[in-house]
């Protein structure tokens, strides 16, 4: 009897050890795994340009053609939003390759780019009217 | 016509013409001329943006109606003289300012590219002159946030 009881007290002692294990598994994944998940859903920023008055704005700004700052190797959803009754724009970045469709009225469209892994300034411009719809981004060190 | 240009600066030749061509029409009872916010320079263009907002004069219309769906009566309905469609036609037969760049139900927008060369400069500068016209009442088309 007295045997019985020091079995059980026994496999008490390693269920509870189990269990301490466990539980220090699971904060050990946590630790590890929760800065990656959300890394992961900040990982790519959006930026929103919208087209008016022959001019690029930062939806929701007035300033024309602004200053658009990305982190070296930041990933980036741009959408451009043409408001410009009556005119087409489009965004347009020659130093990256890129360029996006001509929009209509209302259109708009998205791109998703990576910012250069160095530190930069490149210029970006409706193609149409590049004279007057021009900005730059500027790419600094990321954190 | 009852022409109130307090807030305009002056500058833009063909909002000047615009300006003369409604002047000659008659169901155009009142215009009022602004300088639009979206105007700016840079060292290869200079942007005027400027808009017009007119109202137009009214008529009387006879309609024929039935009192209590049984007497026939008339009565005078006042409705403006013109639309702005009415108005893109009218401007439209004017030499000098021709159909615009694009008209919807309430808007007739007029864009002007000049490129000016001042003397003794070789390059100069492109003058875009972009007019909107409106029936007063409606809203501006610049985005709310810098109205």
């Amino acid at each position: 009897m007295v045997e019985n009881e020091r079995a059980g007290r026994k496999n008490g002692t390693r269920g509870a050890v189990a269990a301490v294990l466990v539980a220090a598994v699971g904060l050990l994944c946590a630790v590890l795994l929760l800065p990656l998940t959300a890394s992961t859903s900040a990982a790519v920023r959006e930026i929103t340009l919208v087209t008016r008055d022959m001019a690029f704005y930062l939806e929701g700004e007035s300033e024309p053609n602004p200053t658009i700052q990305l982190r070296a190797g930041e990933e980036v959803r741009f959408t451009v939003h043409n408001r410009d009754p009556g005119f087409t724009h489009n965004l347009a970045v020659e130093a990256w390759g890129l360029e996006t469709r001509y929009l209509k009225t209302e259109a708009s469209t998205t791109v998703l780019v990576r910012a250069p892994a160095r530190p930069g300034r490149q210029v970006y411009v409706c193609v149409p009217h590049e004279k007057m719809m021009r900005g730059i981004i500027e790419v600094v060190q990321g954190d | 016509m009852e022409l109130d240009t307090t807030n305009w600066s002056g500058e833009g030749t063909f909002t000047q013409t615009l300006i003369d061509a409604l002047d000659a029409v008659e169901q155009v009872s009142l215009l009022r001329v602004e300088d639009a916010s979206s105007s700016r320079s840079d060292v290869e263009f200079n942007f005027i943006s400027n808009e017009l907002f007119l109202r137009f004069g009214t008529r009387d219309r006879q309609v024929r109606a039935k009192m209590l769906g049984i007497v026939p009566v008339t009565r005078t309905v006042t409705e403006p003289a013109m639309t702005v469609s009415d108005l893109e036609r009218a401007l439209c037969e004017i030499d000098e300012v021709g159909p615009p760049d694009y008209a919807d139900a309430g808007m007739l927008q007029y864009l002007r590219t000049e490129r000016i060369v001042p003397p003794y400069q070789t390059r100069g500068y492109k003058l875009v002159e972009l007019v909107r016209i409106y029936e007063a009442g409606s809203e501006s088309r610049q985005a709310p946030d810098d109205v």
